[in-house]
C-alpha cells in the first residue's frame, strides 16, 4: 500500500523537480548574464584593453563621511574599481583617499563584449569615462544629515 | 598610523596562489606579509607630474609640511621635488582639483603615474578650504604622505572604537606598531581634522619604528601654522550686544525658570529652563515690569522673557561657537530667517564665503536649525548650510 502511494507520487515529484530546474534556468537566463561573455581567459586576456578604465557601482541614496573640515556627509557611489598598471584599485566610496590595490586576475571578473559592463563579486558595474556626476556640482555633494 | 599595510604586489606568482579562488575578497591575513609596503630605502624620490607657476606656492607648502613632519622625525629623506619624467620612480604627484588621494600604500606608489593626487585650488572639492589654502594643503599633504609611507587609516583598526570603525575607508593594515591612536594624522575619527597636520606622539613612534630615528638632532616639529584665530567675533559696538549669553542664578535645584511670552510674571509660559543652565542666548531686548528688569532670551528655540534677577552674564568662552557657511554657491547667499523654518520671513542674508558666525541657540523642533548672529542681525539658519568653524579656518574674524 505504502509502495503504491510512493509510486503514484513519483510523477508529481518529477514535475516538481523539473519546475525547480526550469525556474533556476530562467533565473540565470538574464539579459546581463548573456552580455557577460569575456570570462576567465587568463592566458589570453589583454589588460591594455581595460587599463585606466573605471567602473562604478551606483546605489541611490548611498553616502559616506568625508575626511574634511566639518566631516560632511557626501553623496557617493557604492564602489568604484579602476584598472591601473596591471592592478585593480578598489576605491570604495567617494570619501576614500586610499584604495586597496590588488593584482589583477581575470578569473574574478566578467566583462561585456564592449567592455561597458563589469561583473565583480556578483555585482554589476558600469563603465564611465568621466566620474558620474552625483549632483550638478560634480562629486562634492554634501547632504543634510538629518534629512 | 602604526597600523601598516604591507601587501606588496611584486611577487605575482606567490600572490596568484592566494587568488586562486573565484573572488578577490580574501581574508587580509592571507595576502599580507610577503613584503612590506615599507620603502626599502630611506631616500624616497618625489616628483611633480604637472608643475607650473600657478601651483608653485602649493608645491612649496607641501614640501615644507613634509619636511617639518615625516622627514624631521625620521631618517627619511625626500629628494627631487622636480618635474617627473617618463621613468621617474618614487612618489609621483599630480596636482588636480579633485579628491586628494594615493593609489595604494607605501612602495606600491613607486613609479606609479599620478600615484598621489593633491588639490591646491579646491574649486570643486572641499570648497571650504579655499579660505585657508596653506593650512588645508599642508594638512592634506601630511595625511597623503602618511599613506605614501605605508600607513593605513587608523580608524580601520579592529581595536578602534565602534563609532570610528563606521568611517573605515580603504585598505587595512596588518602590522600594529602601537596601540590605537585617536590623535593620529591618519585617523578620520580624530576630533581635530587630520590632527591639524601635526604628527601625534604615537605617529612619531610608529614612524621611527619603520624608518628609524633621525640621525642628527633636529629642531622640534613646528605645528602646521594655522591662520590666527582672531577674537572670537567682531566686537560689538552696542554695549548690550556684549551681554550675549546668560546663565541661570537664584533658582533652586528642584525648580526651573519659566520663559514668559510677555515681560510679566502672569504672562503665558512658553518654555522653561533647568536651574543649572548656561549659554542662554540674550536677544538684546529689555523691558520693565513694576521696576523689575526683564530680558528677552532664546532657549532651545523658545523665545520669551525672563526676570533678570534669575540670570547673570555667562563669561564662559565655550558659549561662543562659531560657524562658517557651506553648501552655498558662490553667486548665492544664505537666508537668515525669523524663526526655524523655511517659510519664515527673511530677516537678512549671509554671503556664501562668510565665517565667524556666532551661534546663539539651536533647536531640533523642525530638524536642526541654528539661531545665529551675523553682523548684528539675529536669525535662524538650517544646519545644512553651516559648519562649525575649525581652528585654523577663517583667517580673520574681523
Amino acid at each position: 500500500m505504502i509502495r503504491a502511494k510512493m509510486l503514484s507520487a513519483l510523477p508529481l515529484l518529477t514535475v516538481f523537480i523539473s519546475s525547480i530546474s526550469l525556474g533556476a534556468c530562467i533565473t540565470k537566463d538574464t539579459q546581463n548574464d548573456d552580455k557577460m561573455t569575456v570570462k576567465s581567459e587568463a592566458n589570453t586576456f589583454d589588460f591594455s584593453r581595460i587599463e585606466g578604465r573605471n567602473y562604478y557601482l551606483l546605489e541611490e541614496g548611498f553616502t559616506c563621511r568625508a575626511n574634511a573640515p566639518g566631516k560632511p556627509i557626501l553623496k557617493s557611489w557604492k564602489n568604484r574599481v579602476e584598472f591601473n598598471n596591471g592592478d585593480i584599485l578598489i576605491w570604495e566610496t567617494v570619501c576614500n583617499d586610499n584604495p586597496t590595490v590588488k593584482p589583477f586576475d581575470i578569473k574574478n571578473f566578467s566583462f561585456s563584449e564592449d567592455l561597458s559592463l563589469l561583473k565583480y563579486q556578483s555585482e554589476e558595474y558600469s563603465f564611465y569615462a568621466e566620474p558620474p556626476k552625483l549632483c550638478p556640482g560634480g562629486q562634492w555633494c554634501p547632504v543634510t544629515e538629518l534629512e | 598610523m602604526r597600523y601598516f599595510k604591507t601587501c606588496l604586489i611584486a611577487v605575482a606568482t606567490a600572490t596568484t596562489l592566494f587568488y586562486s579562488s573565484t573572488s578577490l575578497s580574501v581574508d587580509k591575513f592571507e595576502i599580507y606579509g610577503f613584503f612590506p609596503s615599507k620603502w626599502s630605502s630611506n631616500t624616497i624620490p618625489v616628483c611633480w607630474e604637472n608643475p607650473s607657476s600657478a601651483n608653485a606656492e602649493g608645491r612649496k607648502w607641501t614640501k615644507e609640511a613634509i619636511k617639518e613632519t615625516w622627514e624631521r622625525h625620521s631618517r627619511l629623506n625626500f629628494t627631487g621635488w622636480s618635474q617627473c619624467h617618463n621613468r621617474s620612480m618614487g612618489i609621483r604627484i599630480f596636482i588636480d582639483d579633485d579628491g586628494p588621494h594615493t593609489k595604494g600604500l607605501g612602495s606600491q606608489l613607486d613609479g606609479r603615474r599620478n600615484g598621489m593626487v593633491l588639490n591646491f585650488t579646491f574649486n570643486h572639492w572641499n570648497r571650504a578650504c579655499r579660505r585657508s589654502l596653506s593650512f588645508c594643503i599642508k594638512v592634506i599633504a601630511v595625511h597623503e604622505f602618511g599613506h605614501a609611507l605605508g600607513f593605513a587609516h587608523e580608524q580601520n583598526r579592529p581595536d578602534a572604537p565602534r563609532e570610528c570603525q563606521k568611517e573605515r575607508q580603504g585598505g587595512d593594515g596588518d602590522v600594529y606598531l602601537s596601540e590605537y591612536d585617536p590623535e593620529s594624522v591618519m585617523n578620520y575619527c580624530n576630533p581635530e581634522w587630520s590632527g591639524g597636520g601635526t604628527l601625534s606622539r604615537k605617529d612619531i613612534e610608529g614612524l621611527q619604528k619603520w624608518y628609524g630615528e633621525p640621525t642628527t638632532q633636529k629642531p622640534v616639529q613646528k605645528p602646521v601654522q594655522k591662520p590666527v584665530q582672531k577674537p572670537a567675533y567682531k566686537p560689538a559696538t552696542d554695549r548690550n550686544e556684549e551681554k550675549t549669553f546668560f546663565r541661570i542664578v537664584n533658582v533652586s535645584a528642584n525648580d526651573v525658570l519659566n520663559i514668559r511670552y510677555l515681560s510679566n510674571p502672569r504672562s503665558k509660559k512658553v518654555g522653561k529652563i533647568p536651574h543649572n543652565k548656561g549659554c542662554i542666548a540674550y536677544l538684546n531686548q529689555t523691558n520693565y515690569y513694576k521696576s523689575r528688569k526683564w530680558v528677552k532670551i532664546s532657549y532651545q528655540g523658545a523665545q520669551g522673557w525672563v526676570n533678570s534677577k534669575f540670570v547673570r552674564r555667562d563669561e564662559n568662552l565655550d558659549c561662543s561657537t562659531f560657524y562658517q557657511v557651506i553648501n552655498v554657491d558662490d553667486n548665492d547667499v544664505l537666508n537668515l530667517r525669523q524663526s526655524s523654518n523655511f517659510r519664515s520671513r527673511k530677516v537678512g542674508t549671509i554671503p556664501s564665503n562668510a565665517c565667524c558666525i556666532l551661534k546663539l541657540d539651536e533647536t531640533y523642533a523642525n530638524k536642526k536649525w541654528l539661531m545665529v548672529r551675523y553682523n548684528s542681525t539675529i536669525g535662524w539658519v538650517h544646519s545644512h548650510y553651516l559648519m562649525q568653524q575649525t581652528v585654523g579656518f577663517c583667517d580673520s574674524c574681523q
